[in-house]
């Protein structure tokens, strides 16, 4: 087993021996590499396994984020880290769409190297290599494109409605995805956990929404010709939002923002492969494995909020007992078992009637007064409509 | 002073003086007692030239007349009553509209009245009508020179005004009565006087001159206005000069606020960079920090680990153990891994430190607040200073070469004048970056000398050069070939405009396709108001 290894690209000597001091304390435990530009980066990709890149922007020559697009490309399973200095967001918005995490110069004491820490974790899976490949390919998720003209339409309303912009992104999963991961980055301003998209949507702000949307259409782009496709990705969209509504009401006020959003984006990893980067390069790609790994490990790569990745990582696994209350998992297991019998049921999935009798006997759920598998019905009709 | 009051008059728009004359006029060519005007709406002007008749009685008679509402001439020989005779015609405008009448009156009957005294009546209604037309026109020019914020004026071959519109006091806020009779430059500041003098003097005929100039008064600040001032030909009319003063504060505060703007632009993009100019040493000097804190640590062990070996064997050689424990605690602290970082560790910090100050510095004395008055100044040190600001622009697109001679102090508007080669530094690195330069091929070079009375400041860059069709057009304001968002044109506008107006030089380019472009800026070391 080889130690996780990390490379480190900045123009400037002096952060790079910065950095190497200041994460001497891990010489043992990570193998580092420091380097002052693009090329000589991509050169020592090419001959030496890599874990996480942590880059620069702003460099002459080859630029940051020009790099992380060949390192996304030629190396997908190397987990991307912007590591910047510069403030307009012209620049963090072009950082945004190569980057799996962003931090910011000056970054905080440890920031770094648990940063590191967390993107190196679960390495020794034997399976964790296949998927971090899969996941790392990819830029952005797939956005139908009437969705994302309802985003663009929302936004070029005289009186823009942040309802209604928020209702939209919801709606385009993708999108939602996005501005959760960068809402997450202290880079972009936040400095606390975004667990919903309302929360995203205003802590970044309008202005970076549409910079995001302008900034390269084709990133977005969902180009499915093949009908059958069409039908089964809507038929994903309309169950997870569904059950996006649905967990809100069963779980517990403190996790229903988790949950909400652990429902909407559990089917990332089945847009993954329509994604732009996915498209672009297939060659040497390996075959798409268990796509709702790939999808938890995507939101873990873009650095959801734990619960939300642990949910979504553990939707298919049948658990017998929920001793200390539902938590994020469980309530979206019972919402994603109640949609099996409606018209926005996962089309991936069968029924569990004996698992689900068992979650609607839970005293959490029973304590709501409230006949689950109608309510379940509703709001599938509900989303139904919202969709069309 | 009685004639430049006739005169002053004559701008007026008040009837009444123009049409007594016309109404005694009236009375004399139909031999009668009375003529008067009367006007829609603007009762009468009366005139009664029969001196045995009671004025106050042929007033009260012209006032009842049913003539002052005719509509076509009308002559009543004998009425019976009082008058005996009247004769009217209408006063008919441009557009057949009846805007009032011209009519004489007898307290005696007529025999006859014939045509050609009634065609002397229609006559005289005609100039009637030119009267009015004349004050309206004046009316016209006078709301048109209200609305313009400007004063029209006159001034005899002396240089005195002899003739000022009322708009004056609406600019001035004071009595024309004190400025008439003067000569107009004594309304002047003192340093416009001579070339407000010179330029009312030799005027020849159909020559026009312009300059800005302030007007002084009693009580509130000068007035920035523009003269205009053309010469009037000699003949039976007026003589001298006739001109038109322009307020310019509306004009001046807009400017300023465009200067504003281009100047946020140019600063709002500085800061960005400069965000990431201190957040870089920010970043390792933080990271040395942390790291000579855990050296220190280290270190402390080592040394306490050492005193303990020597409390105790203060007589002695230390035991194999204790030299066990020295040498595990030694590799622990990895004493050659720190003597070669720790020295290096601060030698960066500091040298980062110094960075993040000198841009501060630099900051300061680029942001430095330009009095009204100008101060003396080192240009080379504003270059370098500005240069050191701007160094995240340049930096990835160019080599910034200085070639700066020695120049002497120059008095200027040192802020204006850093704002004026920053912009030529930011539009340099954005032609290179276009070109798709990098630090190894782009080359921006700021070069001082004197030049004669002048200093000369150069930027040169090897970008694409600009194409000649639109070299003339790049100092016009809101002119730009930058993409939306990236630049507003203002920034070559606002330095034309620091270069010529503020300091008497010039600012030329010189763009070949190809190879680059130069501007250069002429600074007259001895400027207006300069003592040699």
């Amino acid at each position: 087993m080889r130690k996780p290894a990390v490379l480190f690209v900045d123009d400037e000597a002096s952060i790079l021996d910065g950095i190497r001091r200041s994460l001497r304390g891990r010489r043992h435990d990570w193998d580092m590499e420091f380097l002052t530009s693009g090329a000589a980066a991509l050169e020592h990709l090419s001959h030496t396994p890599c874990d996480v890149v942590v880059s620069d922007m702003r460099m002459p020559g080859m630029d940051g984020a020009e790099l992380l697009a060949h390192i996304c490309r030629r190396h997908p399973g190397v987990a991307r880290v912007v590591l910047s200095g510069h403030t307009e967001r012209e620049a963090a918005v072009r950082a945004s769409v190569v980057g799996h995490r962003f931090l910011n110069k000056p970054c905080e004491g440890d920031a770094l190297s648990e940063l590191v820490e967390q993107l190196t974790s679960g390495m020794d899976d034997p399976c964790g290599a296949e998927l971090r490949r899969n996941a790392g390919s990819v830029r952005c998720l797939p956005v139908l494109p009437e969705q994302m003209q309802r985003v663009a339409a929302s936004l070029a309303a005289p009186d823009i409605e942040l309802g209604a912009v928020i209702e939209a992104v919801v709606n385009s999963i993708g999108l939602a995805a996005k501005l959760l991961q960068l809402a997450n980055s202290s880079f972009f301003g936040s400095s606390q956990r975004v667990t919903s998209v309302t929360h995203a949507v205003t802590s970044l702000g309008l202005p970076t929404l549409q910079a995001l949307i302008a900034t390269d259409p084709g990133l977005w782009a969902a180009d499915i010709t093949d009908p059958a496709e069409l039908t089964q990705l809507t038929a994903v969209w309309r169950h997870s939002i569904a059950s996006a509504r649905l967990v809100r009401e069963l779980a517990s006020p403190g996790n229903a923002p988790y949950s909400e959003v652990a429902a909407l984006l559990q089917d990332v990893g089945r847009l993954a492969p329509l994604s732009a980067s996915w498209r672009e390069e297939d060659a040497g790609r390996p075959a798409a494995v268990h796509s709702d790994q790939v999808g938890a490990d995507l939101l873990h790569l873009w650095g959801l909020p734990r619960p939300i990745v642990v949910a979504v990582a553990e939707r298919y696994l049948p658990k017998d007992d929920y001793p200390y209350g539902l938590g994020v998992s469980g309530a979206l297991r019972a919402a994603n078992l109640l949609l099996q019998g409606t018209e926005c049921a996962d089309p991936y999935d069968t029924t569990h009637e004996s698992e689900l009798g068992r979650l609607l006997a839970h005293p959490q759920l029973v304590a709501a007064d409230c006949d689950w598998r109608l309510r379940a019905q509703r709001v599938a009709a509900e989303a139904a409509e919202a969709l069309a | 002073m009685s004639q430049s009051e006739t005169h002053s008059e004559s701008f007026e728009t008040t009837p009444a003086g123009a049409f007594q004359e016309l109404a005694t006029l009236a009375a004399h060519a139909a031999r009668a007692d009375l003529g008067w005007v009367s006007l829609v709406g603007q009762g009468l002007a009366c005139a009664s030239v029969s001196p045995g008749h009671d004025p106050q009685r042929l007033r009260a008679l012209a006032q009842d007349s049913p003539l002052s509402g005719l509509v076509e001439p009308l002559v009543v020989l004998d009425a019976g009553g009082e008058p005996r005779f009247a004769a009217g015609v209408p006063l008919m405008a441009a557009d057949g509209r009846v805007v009032g009448a011209l009519c004489v009156a007898d307290l005696a009957a007529r025999a006859r009245f014939d045509d050609t005294e009634v065609a002397a009546l229609a006559a005289l209604a005609r100039l009637v009508m030119s009267q009015l037309r004349l004050q309206d026109l004046r009316r016209q020019h006078e709301a048109v020179l209200r609305a313009a914020g400007q004063v029209c004026f006159r001034t005899d071959t002396e240089g005195a005004l002899v003739e000022l519109s009322p708009s004056w006091t609406d600019l001035t806020g004071q009595d024309r009565s004190a400025a008439l009779g003067r000569p107009l430059a004594d309304l002047v500041s003192p340093a416009d006087r001579v070339a407000v003098s010179a330029m009312l003097a030799p005027l020849g005929e159909g020559r026009s001159e312009r300059l800005d100039c302030s007007l002084v008064r009693q009580s509130g600040p000068a007035i920035p206005v523009e003269l205009a001032v053309g010469s009037l030909p000699d003949g039976l009319g007026a003589s001298g000069a006739v001109g038109v003063l322009t307020d310019l504060r509306d004009r001046r505060r807009r400017e300023m606020a465009n200067g504003h703007d281009a100047k946020l632009e140019a600063l709002g993009r500085l800061s960005a960079g400069i965000a990431h100019e201190i957040n870089t040493p920010i970043q390792f000097v933080g990271d040395n920090t942390r790291f000579l804190a855990e050296a220190y640590e280290d270190m402390m062990q080592l040394l306490l680990t050492y005193r303990g070996c020597l409390d105790r064997s203060a007589s002695e050689p230390p035991s194999q153990e204790q030299w066990e424990l020295i040498a595990a605690a030694e590799q622990k602290a990895d004493l050659a891994y720190l003597s070669a970082e720790v020295p290096s560790a601060v030698a960066q910090s500091l040298e980062g430190i110094e960075r993040v100050a000198s841009l501060v510095q630099a900051m300061k004395a680029f942001s430095y607040k330009d009095a009204v008055e100008r101060s003396y100044a080192d240009l080379n040190e504003a270059l370098r200073t500005t240069c050191t600001v701007a160094r995240n622009e340049t930096k990835y697109v160019a080599e910034v070469i200085l070639d700066l001679e020695e120049v002497p102090p120059l008095l200027c508007h040192i802020g204006d004048l850093n704002q004026v080669f920053l912009n030529l530094l930011v539009n340099a690195a954005d032609a290179l970056r276009e070109q798709g330069e990098d630090l190894a091929t782009g080359e921006i070079r700021v070069s001082t000398r004197v030049d004669g009375g002048d200093v000369v400041v150069t930027v040169a860059d090897n970008a694409g050069g600009i194409p000649e069709e639109i070299q003339d057009k790049v100092f016009e304001p809101f002119f730009t070939t930058k993409e939306v968002g990236r630049g507003t044109g203002q920034g070559l506008a606002l330095a034309r405009a620091v270069v010529h107006d503020k300091h008497g030089g010039t600012i030329t380019l010189c763009s070949e396709l190809g190879k680059g472009s130069e501007f250069v800026i002429r600074l007259p070391l001895f400027g207006p108001g300069v003592v040699r």
